[in-house]
């Protein structure tokens, strides 16, 4: 049983004041929640109930249309007035609004993301009924995550919606997960292992590429103008951090770095629980690809570490962008988008943030849409 | 890669992309030692040698150039490298 709200699109006055009410009750609706001026109300009811309502209704010539009753939230912008963990959820998840996906049941099943990072804790025991293909670019190491950055990436991108021990704490729970070790344990990497990273997720037609790594660069490094080009050609998205160099409480607002800064690679910039820009979260550069493309939560992000450590809470552009690469996720498992139309819908999907500049967070919060057409 | 060497990626314009194995060895013989080829993407990663008496930048490498002429090449870049901070930091 849900709320649904029942809409009589008609301007006749008699079925708006009679036959909508009386078809409503006789088939056990409450008419004290219906609107006559607008042939609008709001029943207890189901699904099936609510078709086979829908066919009477079309059969005595009075068509109604239903959809679920949607909750609004004051939109609170002002210092001090934000997120916070609850027990079944973390604020990251609340704020891009996980219970649209929830509700929908739209866990990104059925989607590849590859994560190329630090690797992957295979042993960590909310990924056991998960089956995570692993491959490692770091040469003499395997794929296993000795740091826990990867891990923590991973968690937030493809983690569950509900644990035993804390809140849940990924975006989209069911889609299959492919962890890269383009960075070895040591934290180091450098183009060959993640061009090879690309190249191996693009052989798995991964719809989604999360990249939590970048240099300080301000160049557009050449390779990865090509290597996303191809990828967005192929309806693979490549999703990158946007740096964490800036340090805004003494005035210097960062810039955006390779490979993020690259033209078909998404930059994503980093918000706190009260939707303000996070203090290390790169600016834009102006040259075209330099832009923030969009910004998620990157604040106190709680999620899956290694080593025998559950959980870990960390900042940084890097966890912004595993939240946008989930809700990529669910967008694609959702709608079958991919490429460059995924990139439009997860702009057109965001909200925008009017007390931050566009320099700082591009279209504004990723947000899961409450409606998927496709 | 050896210390005496330099680390290159290699794009293959989109004319070329089918032919990227003749175009491998082409590198080969202008003296590129390949480590993988990425299909893919149309890339072509590996090493040169640095010549034993100067010590030149990536792009006065002479490498680069001999690269750079082979047939089908659309760039050759110096490979960059990237760091995470430690486990234990709190911006990551």
């Amino acid at each position: 049983m849900a709320r649904y709200v029942v809409t009589f699109d008609t301007s006749s006055p008699g079925v708006l004041q009679d036959d909508a009410p009386e078809l409503l009750s006789s088939q056990g609706f409450s008419t004290e929640t219906y609107f006559p001026r607008l042939g609008i109300g709001v029943v207890d009811s189901d699904p099936e109930q609510l078709q086979s309502f829908s066919t009477r209704c079309r059969e005595q010539n009075r068509p109604m249309t239903f959809t679920p009753e949607l909750t609004y939230y004051a939109i609170e912008t002002a210092p001090g007035a934000g997120f916070e963990d609850s027990a079944e959820l973390t604020w990251g998840l609340q704020a891009i609004g996980i219970t649209s996906a929830q509700d929908r049941g739209h866990t990104g099943a059925g989607v590849r993301v590859a994560v190329l990072d630090t690797g992957f804790n295979a042993d960590h025991p909310d990924f056991s009924s998960r089956n995570v293909i692993a491959e490692s670019f770091i040469q003499g190491e395997g794929p296993h995550d000795a740091h826990g950055h990867g891990t923590h990436c991973i968690g937030t991108a493809c983690g569950p919606w509900e644990t035993d021990a804390g809140p849940g704490y990924g975006v989209a729970p069911e889609a299959e997960i492919y962890s890269g070790k383009v960075l070895g344990d040591d934290g180091t990497g450098s183009d060959t292992s993640i061009l090879a990273g690309i190249d191996w997720a693009l052989q798995h037609d991964c719809q989604v590429i999360s990249m939590s790594l970048g240099a300080d660069v301000r160049e557009v490094h050449p390779p990865y103008v090509a290597a996303g080009r191809r990828a967005l050609e192929r309806g693979s998205l490549i999703i990158a951090a946007a740096g964490n160099n800036a340090q805004r409480s003494t005035g210097d607002p960062g810039f955006v770095g390779a490979p993020a800064n690259s033209p078909h690679i998404m930059a994503i910039a980093a918000i706190d629980s009260d939707l303000r820009i996070a203090d290390f979260s790169a600016r834009s550069l102006p040259h075209e690809g330099g832009e923030i493309d969009i910004a998620a939560p990157g604040v106190d992000i709680h999620s899956s570490w290694t080593g025998g450590e559950r959980y870990r809470t960390i900042s940084g552009t890097s966890m912004a962008t595993p939240h946008v690469s989930g809700i990529a996720a669910l967008i694609s498992g959702a709608t079958g988008a991919r490429g460059e139309q995924l990139w439009q819908e997860l702009v057109s999907s965001a909200v925008a943030l009017d007390d931050e500049p566009v320099e700082d967070v591009g279209a504004g919060l990723a947000k899961i849409p409450d409606q998927f057409e496709g | 890669m050896s210390e005496e060497e330099r680390e290159w990626i290699i794009t293959v314009d989109d004319q070329h992309l089918d032919q990227l194995d003749q175009i491998v060895a082409e590198l080969e013989k202008a003296g590129l030692r390949v480590e993988s080829v990425l299909y893919s993407i149309g890339q072509v990663t590996g090493c040169t040698r640095l010549a034993e008496t100067t010590k030149d930048s990536a792009t006065t490498d002479p490498a680069r150039k001999r690269l750079t002429v082979v047939t089908g090449v659309a760039s050759v870049d110096a490979v960059q490298h990237y760091r995470i901070q430690p486990p234990d930091a709190e911006i990551q």
